[in-house]
């Protein structure tokens, strides 16, 4: 799973305008990569 | 500077209304005197004349104006409140029966 | 996902440079509606009622905030090892400490979760675990952001900042967060300039110190070498660099352990049992404090409130409190001196890269002398930045920015001509490559 976090807000607003993705997208795939990565990592609490 | 006994640790735990044990207690007797020891470092600072800074701005009272505005919803602030009565906290009696 | 799926529906003119993108916020940072514990039990399931005022200006942003970051309780510690929740892993290298207090927003975005988060720093808590992360932490001037809503650790010091991969976004969000504010009278009534503006990419002519004192003994050679290279490339791009002096660095640590541990022991002293919180069983009003708060405080909150109310007791006052706020002055006077004749301040962020977990649980001491190399700059309420500057045994490295006074637009300036002219910033740890 890659992420599309290694992108810059300039980057991420582009692909936004161009709908490449949108920004339920985009908290999509923070959930997903808390739920793979964060057992080990332990930086995340509560989810709203 | 004395180095901390453990009865001076328990009075500073007092006045910090912080419950400790006897073994903390020499914990922290040794845990401070290690902090203090430190401490004794800025005695080497000739600081004659030298003004306290408790704020690096040069802040002075901020005011509003005395115009009264609403408050906190009192059923809101009780929200996290363990134990309230009649829009009152509860507590233990502050003497022991 | 409601909020996410009705921001999709704002059209575009509409939108900011934040909008819809997604951040973590330290816990200790209320938010209204999301438990907030700043990662004690004595605030387990805590529900904040209100906001604090740089949450309100996210939601203003249109940012998306996903949840809320682990931190050492109370923002007392530098490894996030004091969480009573749950440890946070480097995600360079799951076996050390992300740093702390701020080790779950740097590690956040270490990692990929987010690419925003907002940390506190109190005597390094963004800066260093920025650098033992790999990641961009800023800790503004003191009263540029303000404090309200942000759970008290030592109000003369502390200051909310922005965690992110690059300059340009750390910018951005400082921008949408900074600014005067009534509900905070520490706060500062000094106009937030567009930082974004000021990333020329040119620093020809600029004037860097660097302190003598940041490169000494305690500095481990890995770091020197990287700290160095990235000197030798700031002259690369056309700025000047001289040795300076900040005579009075050694005495900082001293001067903020004693200053930070008075405030804190006054502040924390709100934590009883009555209004919120974690309440003991007692019989008595004063068995209520002292079993609510034995019971519901770690281990490195007892041991700073101790030392506060010790300083702070009558017959040590003088000695400690004011002795060390009288030092505060001659640390800064220190800084003030050295900026009437330079633009910024450089040199490594900390020490050595990241420790392992456990390392140095046991001895406070080793814990302290991590935070040596920025507690001068939160005494002083000078701003100062972590940037990557190079990898160390393949742990990160982070060079250290300092500025003047509401000067963040210049560190920025300084920060984002080295990132355009390194890589460092795009480097990931094996995490990103999960499946």
């Amino acid at each position: 799973m890659m992420s599309l976090f290694d992108k810059t807000s300039a980057q991420l607003q582009e692909a936004l305008k161009n709908k490449e993705m949108t920004i339920a997208d985009l908290t999509t795939e923070a959930y997903a990569r808390i739920d793979a990565l964060d057992g080990e990592i332990g930086a995340f609490f509560s989810f709203k | 500077m004395a180095k901390l006994s453990v009865e001076e640790v328990k009075h500073v735990a007092k006045l910090a209304r912080l419950a400790i044990t006897d073994e903390e207690a020499e914990k922290f007797a040794t845990q401070l005197d290690a902090i203090t020891d430190f401490a004794n470092e800025l005695q080497e600072l000739d600081t004659t004349n030298v003004e306290p800074t408790t704020h690096v701005l040069p802040v002075h009272n901020v005011f509003r104006e005395d115009i009264p505005v609403k408050g906190l919803d009192r059923d809101v602030v009780m929200k996290n409140v363990k134990e309230h009565q009649d829009g009152l906290v509860k507590v233990p009696p502050i003497i022991a029966q | 996902m409601e909020e996410a799926a009705a921001k999709d529906q704002v059209p575009f003119e509409e939108r900011g440079p934040l909008f819809g993108l997604p951040i973590g916020v330290k816990d200790n940072i209320v938010t209204e509606g999301i438990e907030t514990t700043c990662a004690s039990k004595i605030l387990e399931g805590f529900n904040p009622i209100y906001s604090a005022t740089v949450v309100e200006k996210l939601r203003k942003a249109g940012m998306v905030t996903i949840g809320k970051v682990n931190m050492d309780e109370f923002a007392m510690g530098s490894a996030n090892e004091n969480s009573a929740i749950k440890k946070v892993h480097n995600p360079w290298d799951f076996d050390r400490a992300p740093g702390g207090s701020s080790g779950g927003s740097a590690a956040a975005v270490s990692a990929g979760e987010v690419p925003f988060t907002l940390g506190s720093d109190t005597g390094g808590s963004i800066r260093q675990p920025a650098a033992f992360c790999g990641v961009v932490g800023m800790k503004p001037t003191y009263g540029r952001v303000s404090r309200y809503g942000l759970v008290a650790f030592a109000s003369s010091l502390d200051q909310i900042g922005p965690i992110t991969r690059n300059v340009r976004d750390n910018a951005l969000l400082l921008e949408a967060i900074a600014g005067v504010d009534e509900h905070d009278s520490t706060s500062a009534n000094v106009e937030v300039p567009s930082y974004v503006d000021q990333l020329t990419g040119d620093i020809k002519g600029l004037k860097v110190a660097v302190p003598k004192e940041y490169l000494a003994e305690g500095v481990s050679e890995g770091v020197k070498a990287q700290v160095l290279a990235a000197i030798e490339k700031l002259k690369e791009l056309g700025a000047t660099v001289d040795e300076v002096s900040l005579p009075h660095s050694k005495y900082a640590l001293a001067a903020y352990y004693i200053i930070s541990s008075s405030e804190a022991s006054s502040n924390l002293s709100r934590f009883d049992g009555i209004r919120y919180g974690f309440r003991a069983e007692a019989d008595n009003l004063e068995d209520l404090y002292l079993q609510t708060r034995a019971q519901g405080f770690g281990d490195e909150v007892k041991r700073r409130i101790m030392l506060g109310t010790y300083s702070l007791s009558a017959g040590t006052y003088d000695a400690y409190y004011k002795k060390a706020q009288q030092v505060r002055t001659l640390i800064k006077q220190d800084f003030d001196k050295v900026f009437e004749e330079y633009d910024v301040i450089v040199g490594p962020t900390t020490p050595t890269t990241a420790f392992k977990l456990g390392e140095n649980l046991d001895d406070p001491m080793t814990v302290y002398a991590n935070d040596i190399l920025t507690v001068p700059i939160n005494l002083a309420g000078v701003p100062a930045i972590s940037i990557p500057c190079g990898f160390d045994n393949e742990m990160p490295v982070g060079l250290q920015i300092i500025g003047k006074y509401f000067e963040e637009g210049t560190i920025y300036r300084v920060a984002d001509a080295f990132e355009k002219a390194t890589d460092f910033h795009n480097a990931k740890p094996q995490t990103w490559e999960v499946k």
